[in-house]
């Protein structure tokens, strides 16, 4: 018994003391580090020209036009923006000047899921020359 | 009884000198200088850690790139490391905080580990642009931004 107790004292204290030596068996520090991150530039969005054929000088209403945006990129973009222009008519002594076309109010907010199309409405012509009646424009489109 | 306790309290510090000799045996200790009398503490300021942070490829919504942090102890002796955090830097000039919004980080799984002295480790995590259908990412496309990689 007299050696019993001192025994186990000790042992008490050892494992104590051994238990704590991890917390001293290294240091804490901290690093950091930082780099430049670029994203794609996406690729422009795109409509082919299209025809529309028009009605006569007068008409309340010019004759409708969509157009059909591609995305070519893999992931959804936005259109802003389209704006359409004229490129030439059916009637060879028609021009620019002949017609009245409208484009869709900016801003839009309108998306083409990614490798995807889109169809925008809200072009349509007019035409201002009776010379010009139910001629067919071939009209481009600019999206931004 | 008095020579028992004697005997008691010689073997209790004897087992604990010992203790202590085998913990000044290893000799890193914490930065802070807590240590017996016959080691000097090492300045916190020698323990550091080289950090690198690496992703190489051009970012595209949508797609997950692979997030590489390599951390190497370069102070004097061990160094326990028990996380690595990712994150982004301050909001681009003309970006807008919804489409920045849009990044997302998955952060390194790191389990607590030391480091020896030159040692050398790596985590990875990842990132990703979400390809959104509900918000404008326009301002996102073709920009630049930092990413962050803190460990400790």
């Amino acid at each position: 018994m007299r050696r019993t107790i001192p025994v186990a004292l000790a042992a008490s204290v050892a494992v104590a003391l051994l238990s704590t030596q991890p917390a001293f068996a290294y240091a804490r520090t901290s690093g950091t580090a930082a780099m430049s991150q670029h994203v794609v530039a996406g690729r422009p969005l795109t409509a082919p020209n299209a025809p529309v054929t028009v009605g006569s000088k007068g008409d309340p209403t010019g004759a409708p036009a969509t157009a059909t945006v591609t995305n070519p990129d893999g992931f959804h973009r936005w259109v802003h923006s389209l704006t359409a222009a004229f490129v030439s008519s059916s009637k060879s002594n028609c021009t620019a000047a002949d017609y009245q076309i409208s484009s869709p109010t900016s801003p839009l907010h309108l998306t083409v899921a990614g490798n995807g199309t889109l169809s925008v409405p809200g072009v349509t012509v007019a035409v201002t020359s009776t010379n010009c009646n139910k001629s067919t424009v071939t009209l481009s489109y600019t999206v931004g | 009884m008095r020579k028992f306790l004697q005997r008691t309290v010689v073997i209790g510090t004897t087992v604990a000198v010992t203790a202590l000799g085998a913990g000044a045996a290893y000799a890193f200790v914490a930065a802070s200088g807590t240590g017996s009398s016959s080691q000097s503490a090492t300045s916190a300021a020698n323990y550091r850690l080289d950090v690198t942070v690496s992703q190489p490829a051009t970012l595209v919504p949508g797609t997950t790139q692979t997030v590489t942090v390599t951390v190497t102890n370069r102070g004097p002796a061990k160094v326990r490391i028990s996380t690595a955090t990712l994150s982004l830097g301050t909001l681009p000039s003309g970006v807008d905080q919804a489409a920045y919004d849009t990044i997302k980080l998955n952060q390194p799984a790191v389990l607590a580990q030391v480091l020896d002295k030159d040692e050398t480790t790596t985590f990875t995590g990842s990132i990703q642009i979400q390809d959104s259908a509900t918000v404008d990412q326009t301002s996102l496309l073709d920009k630049t931004f930092t990413l962050n990689a803190n460990v400790s």
